[in-house]
């Protein structure tokens, strides 16, 4: 054991370090890309077209689930998009400020819901 | 007889390291167990603290090997007869041992010959884009969600860094039971390797040891395993 280790165990009083685990929700996730994408992949998830279980549980819950989604899904490039930019040209002089985008859509409500449900299948 | 497939479509996650530590834990709880290196790195005596140079019993050989930590340990080369190979295992398995074969990367005419005959197949995963994307290629057949006899974990996490952390509650989420557990990452597993000593002498507080003693557990518990003789060491 490293030396630092071993010292804030005799610190503690403890001999071994106790971890916890945090369980996830699925909106939590932060949906990379190539995680969207795996999501998307029968040799992964099965055929989404077909009724397997799992598609046929997020196909139920789906119009429930997109009522219920939260309002601010996290994706890098919808976090970055949300910033205001208005106040940013205000003391150059212009005449109007661009007026600031309104935030696009969530990329894959669909792949989050899917997630979720997978989720709860599981619990 | 128990015969538990140990792989994974992606090199250097820690498939070997797993069916070590998994073999030695075993051994530990009372099971009677072999461990065959059915790779060509012939990396799984290194995990047992034995020397590059040395090697093991071959799995076709009569002679039965002395035990190390409580585990029998092999080798065999199936790129050479599959079949052969698979028909070893099977008369090896039989007589009431838990035997894991590390498989490693092997291609699938093994594991395919082998899989109705395991009561699980474990395939590691690391906190990586590429071992994640090595999911498409677990089974050729059937989606990874409707795998019955496979299962997962996911070694070599560290949820200090973001990308490790996020693909942890991903496949935590999208796996589900079919995650049997989690291993954090721990120098020391190296260190041991570089020392030529089992983890557990070099380093009996690691995080990566009590991360298996918990996932052995769950393997029995999937398994059904119930404890039989036990072997006596060598050296005993």
């Amino acid at each position: 054991m490293r030396q630092d280790a071993k010292t804030l165990l005799d610190r503690l009083d403890r001999h071994y370090l106790e971890y916890q685990d945090f369980t996830a929700v699925a909106e939590e996730i932060e949906l990379w890309p190539l995680f969207q994408t795996l999501l998307r992949d029968p040799r992964i998830v099965g055929n989404r077209d077909q009724s397997e279980p799992v598609q046929a549980a997020a196909d139920r819950a789906q119009p429930e689930a997109q009522e219920a989604a939260p309002a601010a899904l996290r994706t890098p490039s919808a976090e970055a998009e949300a910033r205001p930019t208005a106040g940013l040209f205000g003391r150059y002089g212009r005449a109007a400020a661009p007026a600031p985008k309104p935030p696009e859509p969530p990329r894959e409500p669909d792949l989050r819901n899917f997630l979720h449900e997978l989720g709860k299948g599981r619990a | 007889m128990t015969m538990i497939l140990m792989r994974s479509p992606k090199g250097g996650v820690g498939t070997t390291f797993l069916t070590a530590r998994l073999a030695i834990a075993l051994a530990g709880r009372g099971h009677d167990v072999s461990a065959v290196d059915c790779t060509t790195q012939e990396a799984l005596k290194l995990y047992f603290g034995l020397s590059p140079a040395q090697t093991l019993e071959m799995l076709d050989a009569d002679a039965t090997p002395d035990a190390i930590a409580g585990v029998e340990l092999f080798q065999a080369y199936p790129e050479q007869d599959v079949e052969h190979v698979a028909d070893q295992l099977l008369a090896r398995c039989a007589k009431g041992k838990v035997c894991l074969v590390d498989l490693g990367t092997a291609g699938a005419q093994l594991r395919d010959r082998l899989l109705p005959h395991a009561a699980l197949e474990i395939c590691t995963l690391a906190p990586s884009p590429l071992a994640l994307a090595s999911l498409t290629k677990v089974d050729a057949l059937t989606s990874v969600l409707s795998l019955t006899r496979t299962a997962f974990v996911l070694n070599q996490m560290d949820d200090r860094r973001r990308l490790s952390n996020d693909i942890h509650k991903l496949v935590r989420t999208l796996l589900g039971d079919q995650l049997l557990g989690t291993v954090r990452r721990d120098e020391a597993v190296m260190e041991a390797l570089a020392a030529m000593k089992p983890l557990a002498t070099f380093a009996p507080a690691s995080a990566a040891l009590t991360d298996v003693e918990k996932l052995t557990e769950t393997v029995i518990a999937r398994c059904g395993l119930t404890p039989g003789g036990r072997l006596q060491d060598a050296a005993a």
